[in-house]
C-alpha cells in the first residue's frame, strides 16, 4: 500500500527537492487579466438578468411587495401540485409559503432522514441564493440545514430569489472569497437549466435535473 | 442533420463487449487497421467533422467575444497558474491533503492504476455498497474501474447521457468530452428498445426523457457516487466538478457514499484561480460560459445538513499512475508541461487528423486526438504507440486552440525525434535509407542530375494521367497506381510526375532567353 509520505516522496524526488517545507515563489495573483465584468459596474442586475436569460434561465424581476404573487404565477404556470421549499426562515420563506398556498400546491415535508428522498415527488421548489453572478448569470447555492442539495436539482422546476444586493459583477469577485473556515460542504454555481447534447449535438434541456430554472430578483 | 426513416446498420465498427478493446488494445498498439476502417466510413468521418466543426468555430467565437484581443494574456495566466502548480506539486499536495482532511474527507493515494481500483473496491466492500451510480471521468476509464466493480459483483452504471448509451451498447468513448460523436440517434433508439425495453423513438428529447426517468429509479437506491474531479484546491481541501446534465449531483450528494478518483495534475493552489481556470474550461469545451454545474466539494456532509454523503464518507483517491515520468521532465520543452491540460478536448476539435480519423477509438487509448498522442506515450511508453507521435499533420491547429497553451507541435516533434533515438518504429530504418541516399546524391552533383532524369524518364512513361486530362499549364502527367509501399499514396490521390524538364535546364533557358542571347 502507498502511504502519503511514499507518495509525496516520488513527487519530491521527480520534482527533484531535497527536502519537504522547501519555500516556493507565491503563486500568480494577477486574477483581474481574466475579468469581464468591472467591479465599478452599476447595472449588476440587469447584466445578470441577461447572461441568465442567454444560458436559457428565465428571469422575473419584481418589487419586495409582489414576490409572492410573482412566485405563485410561476407555480401556476408550472403546474406544480407538491413544491419543495429550500428557505432559511425569513420573509422570502413566508413570501413562497404564501406562495405555494395561492397556487393551491402542497409544501412537501422535511426529509425524515438524510437523503434526496422526499424531493423526487416534488413538482417544483423555491430555494434562496447564497449569491449570484452577473457575468456569468450563474446562482450561488450553499448547502446547509435550510438548504438540501436536492432542493436545485431532484425537481423538475427550480425557482430561485435572489436579492439584488447578492449580484456580484465577476466570478474574480466571488472566488477569492472563498476560505475553509466559509466553505460549506456543497456550493454549487447553477448557470442554466439541466442540459445535454450528447445525442447528434442538439441542445437538449432538462437532462437530469431541473428542465426550467426561474431566477427571481427582487430589491 | 436529417435523420433516416427505418434504423440503418451500425455506424462504428462493431464492439466487443465492454469496448475493452477499444481503449485497451494489445500492445504495442498500431494505427492503421482502425484508420483503414475510419477513413472508408464516410458516415463516421461526417459524424465527427459535423460535431468537432461545429463546437471548435463556436469555441473561437466564444472567446473573441468574451476576451477579444486579450485572449492571449488570459491563456499565459492560465498556463502559468498550472504550471507554477505543477512546478511545486509536493508543496500544494500536501496543502490539499491537509485541508481535506481537515474537512472531514478521507484521502488515499494510488500510485497506479491498479492500486486505485483496489481502494475503490475496498470502500465498495466496507461500505457494503451493491449500487454504483458514475459520473463521466477520463480518469476512471485510464484505471479501467467500471469493469473491476462489475466483477465484484457491485452494479456499476454510467449517469452521463452518452456514457450511458455507451454502457448499454458495449462501446467506448470516441472524445474526452462528448463521448458519443461516432453514433447516431438511431443507434440510441436501437439501443433503448433493446437494453430498456423502451418504445421505438428517435426523437432526442424523448429519448433523453428515458434516460432521465430509468437512471432516477437507478439513483434512488444507489449506495455508492464515483466521480472525477476537474480541480482540486489546496488552500480549501474541495473538489471541483463541473458537469451540464445534472447527474453528477446524484453521484456526488444522492449517495451515502461517494468516492473522487483524480489525477494528482488537477492541483490549483486556491480558489481565486477558479476564476481565471473556468472561464477558460467550459468556452474551449463547448462555448458556455461555465457549465452548468460548478460544484464545489469540502467534506462530508455537516452535522445538520439535510442530505450529502456520510460522515467518513467522501474519499479521494490521488492517482499518480506514470504522472511523476512526466513531472520529472520539467524545463523548457519539458513532458512536465503536458500535464497542464484541463481536458477541455478543444485540440481534439480542431484537429483535421481527429475528424479524418473518425474520433478516439483511432487512437487506442483513453485520451485521443493531438493531446492524446502526446498523453498517452507519455504515460504509456513511445514502444507501446509509436504511430501517435505520427497522426499529425504539425499544421498547429491543437496548440492554437490549446487554453493552457501547451506547444502540442513541438512535443510531437520532440516525441519523433526520441522515436528515432530508440530505433522506433521499424518504418524508421526505412526513412533513414530513404535519407542516407538522399544525402549521398547531393554530394554527388553528377549522380544527382543522373539519378534525377532516369526517375523523370521513368515516372512520365509510367504516367497513364487517372482519370482527368493532364494539366496544360503545368506539363504535369499523373500515376494513379504506384507499386510497392509507395501504393499508400496511390491508394488515396493520384500522384503527379515531374515536369518534361528539371529546373536547371529551365533557368538556364530562362536567363538565355532574358539576356537575348546577347552573351552567350
Amino acid at each position: 500500500m502507498t502511504t502519503r509520505a511514499d507518495f509525496l516522496a516520488r513527487i519530491r524526488d521527480a520534482l527533484g527537492r531535497r527536502a519537504e517545507g522547501t519555500p516556493i515563489p507565491p503563486p500568480p495573483t494577477d486574477i483581474d487579466t481574466a475579468r469581464t465584468v468591472p467591479r465599478s459596474a452599476t447595472d449588476l442586475p440587469a447584466r445578470f438578468a441577461t447572461a441568465a436569460a442567454a444560458v436559457g434561465m428565465t428571469v422575473h424581476r419584481t418589487p419586495a411587495a409582489d414576490l409572492e404573487s410573482c412566485l405563485a404565477a410561476i407555480l401556476r404556470a408550472a403546474g406544480a401540485r407538491r413544491v419543495a421549499l429550500a428557505l432559511t426562515p425569513g420573509m422570502h420563506r413566508l413570501a413562497a409559503e404564501s406562495a405555494a398556498r395561492a397556487a393551491g400546491a402542497d409544501i412537501l415535508p422535511p426529509p425524515s432522514s438524510p437523503g434526496f428522498e422526499p424531493h423526487y415527488d416534488a413538482d417544483a421548489s423555491i430555494t434562496d441564493v447564497a449569491g449570484a453572478i452577473a457575468e456569468t448569470g450563474s446562482l450561488v447555492i450553499a448547502s446547509g440545514p435550510h438548504a438540501p442539495r436536492a432542493a436545485f436539482l431532484v425537481p423538475p422546476v427550480h425557482i430561485a430569489i435572489v436579492r439584488e444586493d447578492q449580484i456580484l459583477p465577476d466570478l474574480a469577485d466571488f472566488f477569492p472569497t472563498l476560505t475553509p473556515n466559509t466553505l460549506p460542504a456543497s456550493l454549487v454555481l447553477i448557470t442554466g437549466p439541466s442540459k445535454t447534447a450528447d445525442i447528434e449535438g442538439i441542445l437538449i434541456t432538462g437532462a437530469h435535473g431541473p428542465r426550467e430554472v426561474h431566477a427571481v430578483l427582487t430589491a | 442533420m436529417s435523420s433516416p426513416a427505418h434504423p440503418t446498420g451500425p455506424v462504428a465498427s462493431a464492439p466487443a463487449p465492454g469496448g475493452d478493446h477499444l481503449l485497451e488494445p494489445p500492445l504495442p498498439y498500431r494505427m492503421a487497421p482502425r484508420l483503414a476502417r475510419a477513413t472508408k466510413n464516410i458516415q463516421l468521418q461526417q459524424f465527427v467533422a459535423t460535431a468537432t466543426r461545429l463546437k471548435d468555430t463556436k469555441r473561437i467565437a466564444s472567446f473573441e467575444a468574451t476576451f477579444g484581443d486579450r485572449l492571449g494574456a488570459v491563456r499565459d495566466l492560465a498556463a502559468s497558474i498550472k504550471q507554477h502548480t505543477l512546478d511545486h506539486l509536493d508543496h500544494y499536495l500536501e496543502q490539499f491533503i491537509d485541508n481535506a482532511q481537515r474537512a472531514g474527507a478521507t484521502v488515499h493515494y494510488a500510485a497506479d492504476a491498479a492500486e486505485a481500483r483496489d481502494i475503490c473496491l475496498r470502500i465498495a466492500r466496507d461500505t457494503n455498497s451493491t449500487l454504483c451510480v458514475k459520473s463521466k471521468s477520463m480518469v476512471t476509464e485510464e484505471i479501467r474501474l467500471l469493469p473491476a466493480l462489475e466483477a465484484a459483483g457491485v452494479k456499476t452504471v454510467e449517469t452521463d447521457l452518452g456514457e450511458f448509451i455507451l454502457q448499454l451498447d458495449g462501446d467506448a468513448p470516441s472524445h474526452i468530452v462528448t463521448p458519443m460523436i461516432h453514433k447516431d440517434r438511431t443507434a440510441v433508439a436501437r439501443a433503448f428498445v433493446r437494453e430498456l425495453g423502451a418504445p421505438y423513438t428517435e426523437d432526442p428529447a424523448q429519448l433523453t426523457g428515458i434516460a432521465r426517468e430509468h437512471l432516477r429509479g437507478l439513483y434512488r437506491r444507489a449506495d455508492l457516487g464515483i466521480t472525477g474531479a476537474n480541480f482540486l484546491v489546496a488552500s480549501t481541501g474541495s473538489v471541483v466538478v463541473c458537469t451540464n446534465e445534472g447527474n453528477a449531483g446524484f453521484c456526488i450528494s444522492g449517495t451515502r457514499t461517494h468516492i473522487v478518483v483524480a489525477g494528482i495534475e488537477k492541483l490549483i493552489p486556491g480558489p481565486e484561480h477558479l476564476a481565471v481556470l473556468l472561464k477558460l474550461l467550459a468556452r474551449s469545451s463547448t462555448a458556455q460560459p461555465l457549465t452548468v454545474y460548478t460544484t464545489l466539494i469540502t467534506g462530508p456532509r455537516k452535522q445538520h445538513d439535510p442530505d450529502g454523503p456520510d460522515q467518513g464518507g467522501v474519499h479521494i483517491i490521488l492517482l499518480d499512475n506514470g504522472r511523476t515520468d512526466l513531472l520529472r521532465r520539467g524545463g523548457p520543452g519539458g513532458a512536465r508541461e503536458i500535464l497542464r491540460c484541463i481536458r477541455c478536448g478543444a485540440c481534439l476539435n480542431a484537429c483535421p487528423v481527429f475528424r479524418k480519423a473518425g474520433g478516439g477509438h483511432a487512437y487506442g487509448a483513453v485520451y485521443s486526438g493531438p493531446i492524446g498522442a502526446i498523453l498517452t506515450p507519455s504515460l504509456k511508453g513511445l514502444h507501446n504507440y509509436p504511430d501517435l507521435p505520427h497522426a499529425s499533420s504539425l499544421c498547429g491547429a491543437c496548440g492554437d486552440a490549446c487554453p493552457v497553451c501547451i506547444d502540442i507541435p513541438a512535443h510531437l516533434i520532440r516525441l519523433r525525434a526520441e522515436m528515432t533515438g530508440l530505433g522506433l518504429p521499424r518504418g524508421m530504418r526505412a526513412r533513414k535509407a530513404v535519407i542516407a541516399l538522399w544525402t549521398f546524391l547531393l554530394k554527388h552533383p553528377r549522380l544527382y542530375r543522373l539519378a534525377a532524369a532516369t526517375q523523370r524518364t521513368i515516372l512520365r512513361a509510367l504516367a497513364d494521367d487517372g482519370p482527368g486530362a493532364p494539366d496544360p499549364m503545368a506539363d504535369r502527367r499523373w500515376l494513379s497506381a504506384l507499386p510497392g509501399p509507395a501504393a499508400a499514396w496511390t491508394q488515396h490521390r493520384d500522384f503527379p510526375t515531374p515536369p518534361a524538364a528539371d529546373f536547371r535546364s529551365w533557368w538556364t533557358a530562362h536567363e538565355r532567353a532574358r539576356h537575348g542571347g546577347r552573351d552567350s
